[in-house]
Parts: structure tokens; C-alpha cells; sequence
């Protein structure tokens, strides 16, 4: 959730969010919002190259 | 976009000085088939629990580093907050808990065939973990056991 931490630890996939600490997948009850993030997810794993940060 | 830099003073204060630890090289698990086959997990760390499992300690010190098995069976509305930071607004969460556990949206992907299937196990650790030692060598691989004992293919980490 915090850019800096992230570059920090250095996962290997990482999607960034735009939203604030306690909302990772953004509004709360918005199916839809929710299922593109975890899409967007889905979509890191089939990349081979790591590390790296994507911007949702 | 959350930054440390809207953190309270004090803990924007240990966050700059904090030793993170940094994994070189940085380890990588290509997926091996397509995500309409692949079997998913979650990975939260929002300190959920299913009702009747102990809940996690607020008061070990440096953070609990337990973890808790949340099966793909649970209601997800049921699971219960214990995540001990006041740094966040945890309002979010407790309308609606797939914020940080999305056990409902991965259900709906498995029923479009846009996964192959939803691990019959998931994860759940506690955030704000200051001295991660026993997490790193002993909960966290542990863990993860478990997934390879399910043919995990993919584990998907939500922070909180």
C-alpha cells in the first residue's frame, strides 16, 4: 500500500493502488472495482521478468 | 495514492529509519499454465479470522506473527477484524472485508472459467509486524506449505 515500502522490499510483482492505507481493492461493495483489481493481479503473474511495479 | 508521508509524525519517523529487509536476489515463480487453469489463493494481512479461532494477540511484542487458515468455504462477511494498527481507517474493512480478503470476486472469476479454481485454503496474518524474525524463518514458510500441499499456483498477497 505505501509506494516507498514497496520499492523497498522489492516483491517480485507488485500492482500500486491509488487509493488510501485500509482500501487495497479501493470501494468497499464495488463488485465490478474490485474484480479489475484482482484481474490486474492476475494479469502480474503471467509476466516472467521480475522485480517490478505496476501502476493499476 | 496512501504515502508515508501522510503517516502520523512518529510513525513516519520509524518508517524512514526502519531496516527493511531486502531478499537479493529477488526470488521468481513463472506460472506454468494458463490462469483459466491455474488455481489461486489469497494471502491477506488484514488479521482475519473465521469466528471461533483464536484471535490474534494485540499484545506481543513486535506484532503476532501467527497466522490463520481461511477455508474457500467461509462467509466472508463473518470474518472477524483483529488487525491492531491505528494508522489506517479501518471503516472500509468493516463494511466489507473482500477490500483486503477478495474471496467473492476470486468465486466469481472461478464460475467465468477466467481461473481454473479457487485454492480450498487461504491465508491470514496479522499487519504491523516490527520484528519480523519469527514470521521469516518459521510462520510464513510454514504457511506456505500449505498452499504447496494444495497445488497452489498462484498466491495472490493483500495488504492492508
Amino acid at each position: 500500500m505505501l509506494p516507498e515500502v514497496t520499492a523497498a522490499v522489492r516483491p517480485p510483482r507488485a500492482l500500486s493502488v491509488p487509493w488510501e492505507l485500509g482500501f487495497p481493492l479501493g470501494k468497499p461493495d464495488d463488485k465490478d472495482g474490485q474484480r479489475t483489481v484482482v484481474r490486474r493481479l492476475l494479469a502480474l503473474c503471467t509476466r516472467g521478468e521480475v522485480p517490478f511495479i505496476e501502476e493499476l | 495514492m496512501a504515502s508515508i508521508d501522510s503517516l502520523p509524525l512518529w510513525l513516519r519517523a520509524t518508517l524512514k529509519v526502519y531496516p527493511w529487509r531486502r531478499v537479493d536476489p529477488v526470488p521468481s515463480a513463472p506460472l506454468r499454465k494458463p490462469l483459466s487453469e491455474a488455481r489461486v489463493a489469497l494471502v491477506t494481512t488484514a488479521g482475519l479470522a473465521c469466528p471461533g479461532d483464536a484471535p490474534f494477540d494485540e499484545s506481543v511484542r513486535g506484532g503476532d506473527t501467527s497466522y490463520r487458515v481461511i477455508p474457500a468455504t467461509a462467509f466472508v462477511a463473518t470474518l472477524e477484524e483483529h488487525h491492531r494498527s491505528k494508522s489506517f481507517d479501518h471503516s472500509g474493512l468493516q463494511q466489507d472485508r473482500n477490500l483486503a480478503f477478495p474471496l467473492d470476486r476470486l468465486r466469481e472469476l472461478a464460475g467465468s472459467k477466467e481461473i481454473g479454481s479457487v485454492a480450498p485454503r487461504h491465508l491470514s496474518f496479522m499487519g504491523s509486524i516490527t520484528a519480523p524474525g519469527r514470521l521469516v524463518k518459521q510462520s510464513a514458510p510454514e504457511a506456505a506449505t500449505l498452499l504447496v500441499e494444495d497445488a497452489v499456483d498462484i498466491a495472490l498477497l493483500v495488504p492492508v
